[in-house]
């Protein structure tokens, strides 16, 4: 239980003081990031979600109702109440109501074009960040933005600096990794930690994390360094799914869901 | 002097972890700053009218400072003089 205490001075010196205390439920442990995972690619869910207390979910264009979204019903019945939502070819007006749609105990995140490839430039990015953000805002969301680990890598040629956004436009800045070793891991959080501060933004989640199926022991290694490196997000994502059969398999196993809901 | 009056409230008693709190803070002080305003109208000719009182209360500024013993921090989004919210994130 916390406690709130408000003061109130007069010119004269003389003080009143009023407390009211509350509790925040479903605490992940001290200083841990709230865990969660995708509520999509699953057409009929996984046992996974009901150890959840976030959920990663995708907007089709044109929605306006969250209640019409069968993962949104899913996650809610589960009790969870603070969602990442994300969209790609929708418009500003159809954001408003989607997001107003939503019960009023639920924080939602709002996330425009989230891990864009070579499907925009940076400048293509911030534009329509630059539209889409003041709606989140405007309407109860949480702007933030969520970029590829990749895109980060000098691998990838990419710039990361042409995906900085104007100061500001948003809250909480989100990656998505898939890493396949420890010691890419290593390197891979020091780049995000390298981009937070260039972009001078400090609070952060994580959008999708994956590890392959097929090497539990491996799984389970990586989750667990991986959550002690990132203690201070605000809320990580596994990306429990299979997209197309030439993809790796990023289905939980038993093993690496204990370890991510630790 | 007399102690200002204060109340606080949050809109809900439990939190998911990440949501939005808002916080409603009602306050007053009895120690207004009590003073007069007298009105004569004199016409060309130097006719007075009975004078005119008005009677006005300046209420006294009151600081308010928000703690919360959970690290939480309150931000003031609103104060409309004897009522103010804060909003937080749990």
């Amino acid at each position: 239980m916390a406690t709130v205490t408000v003061k109130a001075t007069d010119k004269g010196g003389a003080s009143a003081i009023a407390k009211v205390s509350y509790a925040v439920t479903g605490t992940p442990p001290p200083g841990g990031a709230l865990m969660g995972m995708n509520f999509q690619h699953t057409a009929t869910g996984q046992t996974q979600e009901s150890m959840a207390h976030a959920a990663r979910i995708y907007v089709p264009a044109g929605l306006t109702n969250i209640s019409t979204l069968s993962e949104f019903n899913r996650a809610y019945a589960l009790g969870v109440r603070v969602f990442v939502v994300s969209w790609k070819d929708t418009g500003t007006s159809t954001i408003g109501q989607m997001l107003d749609s939503f019960p009023a105990d639920c924080t939602v995140y709002g996330v425009a074009h989230h891990e864009p490839e070579d499907d925009m430039t940076g400048a293509q990015f911030a534009a329509l960040q630059a539209q889409h953000m003041p709606v989140v805002r405007a309407h109860g969301g949480i702007p933030a933005s969520i970029l590829m680990q990749w895109t980060l890598d000098p691998a990838s040629k990419r710039t990361p600096s042409d995906w900085i956004l104007p100061a500001g436009l948003i809250d909480v800045q989100g990656f998505d990794f898939y890493p396949k070793t420890l010691a890419y891991q290593a390197a891979g959080v020091t780049r995000m930690r390298t981009f937070l501060a260039q972009a001078g933004v400090s609070r952060w989640l994580v959008g999708e994390y994956g590890v392959v199926k097929s090497d539990p022991t491996l799984g389970v290694s990586l989750i667990n360094d991986f959550k002690a490196k990132t203690t201070d997000a605000e809320l990580e994502l596994y990306w429990s799914a299979q997209v197309g059969s030439t993809t790796p398999d990023y289905h939980f196993s038993s093993q690496t869901a204990a370890a991510w809901f630790a | 002097m007399a102690t200002p009056t204060l109340t606080a409230s949050l809109d809900k008693a439990t939190y998911a972890p990440g949501a939005k709190m808002t916080l409603t803070v009602s306050y007053a002080d009895a120690d207004n700053d009590t003073g007069s305003i007298t009105v004569v109208v004199t016409d060309a000719a130097g006719n007075k009218s009975d004078p005119v009182t008005v009677p006005y209360s300046v209420a006294d500024p009151v600081t308010l400072s928000v703690t919360d013993d959970s690290g939480h921090t309150f931000t003031k989004v609103s104060d409309a003089g004897g009522v103010a919210v804060y909003t937080a994130t749990a």
